[in-house]
């Protein structure tokens, strides 16, 4: 996904999960507690209650290889060595993003 | 409508924005120092505070007014806020991001750093507010600009010739959910009103004391 600077914040819409959830993905560098207190407001703002939104911080810091991936997938020639190096580097992550999922998904089933 | 003002830390330049278009500032001259000071959440907001919307008040046409404060980062704030009202199906004519920071001297910037990053109130505070004071009349050309887009205003009130209900205010009330707030700062004892002068207020309302 080709992601610019100022889509920064952009929220992308990544379909519905089995259970008939909207899945989106938002990516802010940074700013965590601000994003939070951000939608919360938001959300009291609009008289939207909070079980509307489900924000998940998947918690994943950049490795080295990520962040080499990155890197070279900036610079158009060495691109097609960073994608590579991206997919290794979220191969690293993928247990704990998969556990992560599998815990979101049971606590949406076992919701009230 | 949701009029939101927004700038760094949401403590001088969108406070004050939001001021002048609720009427708690004149239009044809600079406020004092004390006058600055009486004007809940100015120079008071803290960095665990940024991000968090606060109601001002709502102004004469009936639109809310909103402060904000997104530190360097507009451009997420806008995207956040437009993604989340469509994902709510909020139509874009329903709310109204106005950045300030163009409007942010370099005094203001000392001042505001001083007073909000380094804690050193008493010597930020009174540079902040002379900053303010001398960028005033380009944030009123901006809340002008903004009414006129918006419409809804008539001219009297454009001109600010009339009595003004400042609405109300709240740091505990952010969204304006709850009558008076309930917070205890930043209440107003009653409605301001405005003929070119200061409006009543007691020493006490000012945030930052107490």
């Amino acid at each position: 996904m080709n992601i610019k600077k100022e889509d920064e914040g952009k929220i992308l819409s990544l379909g519905k999960d089995d259970l008939g959830n909207d899945v989106y993905a938002l990516s802010v560098k940074g700013e965590r507690g601000m994003l939070y207190r951000l939608v919360d407001s938001f959300l009291g703002m609009y008289g939207i209650g909070e079980s509307e939104l489900n924000l998940i911080d998947s918690g994943i810091r950049d490795n080295l290889y990520l962040l080499a991936g990155v890197f070279f997938c900036r610079l158009p020639l060495l691109a097609p060595l960073g994608r590579p190096l991206i997919l290794a580097g979220l191969k690293k992550h993928y247990s704990r993003l998969a556990q992560l999922t599998a815990e979101v998904r049971m606590g949406l089933v076992n919701l009230p | 409508m949701k009029i939101i003002y927004h700038c760094y830390g949401g403590a001088h330049s969108s406070v004050t924005a939001a001021a002048i278009h609720l009427g708690v500032f004149p239009e044809n001259r600079v406020p004092t120092r004390e006058e600055f000071l009486a004007v809940p959440f100015y120079d008071c907001q803290e960095a665990d505070e940024h991000g968090h919307f606060f109601f001002m008040g709502q102004d004469e046409a009936g639109h809310e007014v909103f402060l904000i404060a997104r530190r360097s980062r507009p451009r997420v704030l806008e995207n956040i806020f437009a993604g989340m009202a469509g994902i709510f199906s909020i139509p874009p004519n329903d709310y109204c991001l106005v950045n300030v920071m163009g409007k942010v001297n370099l005094t203001m910037k000392l001042g505001g750093f001083l007073s909000r990053r380094w804690g050193v109130v008493r010597v930020g505070r009174p540079i902040v507010t002379l900053g303010t004071q001398a960028a005033y009349f380009q944030m009123v050309k901006l809340v002008q600009r903004v009414k006129r887009e918006i419409g809804g205003y008539d001219e009297g009130s454009l001109l600010q010739r009339q009595h003004l209900s400042t609405g109300r205010f709240g740091r505990g009330d952010p969204h304006g959910a709850l009558a008076g707030g309930g917070g205890t700062r930043g209440q107003f004892p009653e409605p301001a009103v405005f003929e070119y002068q200061k409006g009543r207020r007691g020493k006490d309302s000012f945030p930052g004391k107490g």
